[in-house]
């Protein structure tokens, strides 16, 4: 699953780490996401979005192979 | 409604410095029984090993059921993984172990359920460490 975690933490001009503090998980979580180590749950996802103000759909995008 | 906790029931955090501490301790302590800085009777020398192996699965135990100072879903699953590799290494060495005797010529002491519950944890410990600064759930 790809995702523009980075673009739209770009945009609001946050950290890792500030975001990891908005969502409540720790820094390494946002890290894992962005380098697409690990994919969020639902609940994270829908928080992250919430931030953003804007879809899941918008930062979290299925691959061919998903 | 009443929210049902997500996590496991985990000890403090603290926890992984005392256990880290114990660990240390009881190192320290089996190398100077090896080397001979303490003196015990022959008799007393089963319960001192006893003792060390007992402190050891503490010590690792406090450090594997510690929380994590944030403990969100990454870590959860992460820890859930290392439990599950914890237990599946048990299982493979509980089954190695004595085909071990087949390969060396000298006897390997037999695999007790101290030494078990010791590869356990240190399997879990190696693995969720690994997926702690990989960045990645196993």
């Amino acid at each position: 699953m790809k995702n523009l975690l980075k673009v739209e933490r770009a945009k609001l001009n946050l950290t890792q780490q500030q975001l990891a503090d908005k969502v409540g998980v720790s820094r390494q979580t946002i890290n894992s996401i962005e380098a697409e180590r690990y994919v969020p749950s639902t609940v994270l996802s829908l928080k992250i979005s919430d931030v953003f103000n804007t879809t899941v759909n918008a930062i979290f995008t299925l691959e061919a192979d998903d | 409604m009443k929210k049902r906790d997500p996590q496991f029931n985990l000890i403090p955090h603290r926890f992984k410095f005392i256990g880290l501490a114990l660990v240390m301790l009881t190192i320290l302590f089996a190398v100077g029984v090896k080397a001979n800085w303490f003196e015990f009777s022959l008799e007393h020398k089963e319960s001192v090993k006893t003792y060390i192996l007992n402190a050891l699965i503490l010590g690792c135990l406090f450090i594997t059921l510690a929380r994590e100072k944030v403990e969100d879903e990454m870590t959860i699953m992460q820890k859930t993984k290392a439990f599950a590799f914890g237990f599946v290494g048990a299982v493979i060495m509980a089954i190695i172990w004595p085909l071990m005797n087949l390969i060396y010529t000298e006897p390997l002491q037999e695999l007790t359920g101290q030494g078990l519950a010791l590869i356990m944890l240190f399997t879990h410990i190696f693995t969720y460490y690994l997926q702690k600064f990989t960045g990645e759930t196993a």
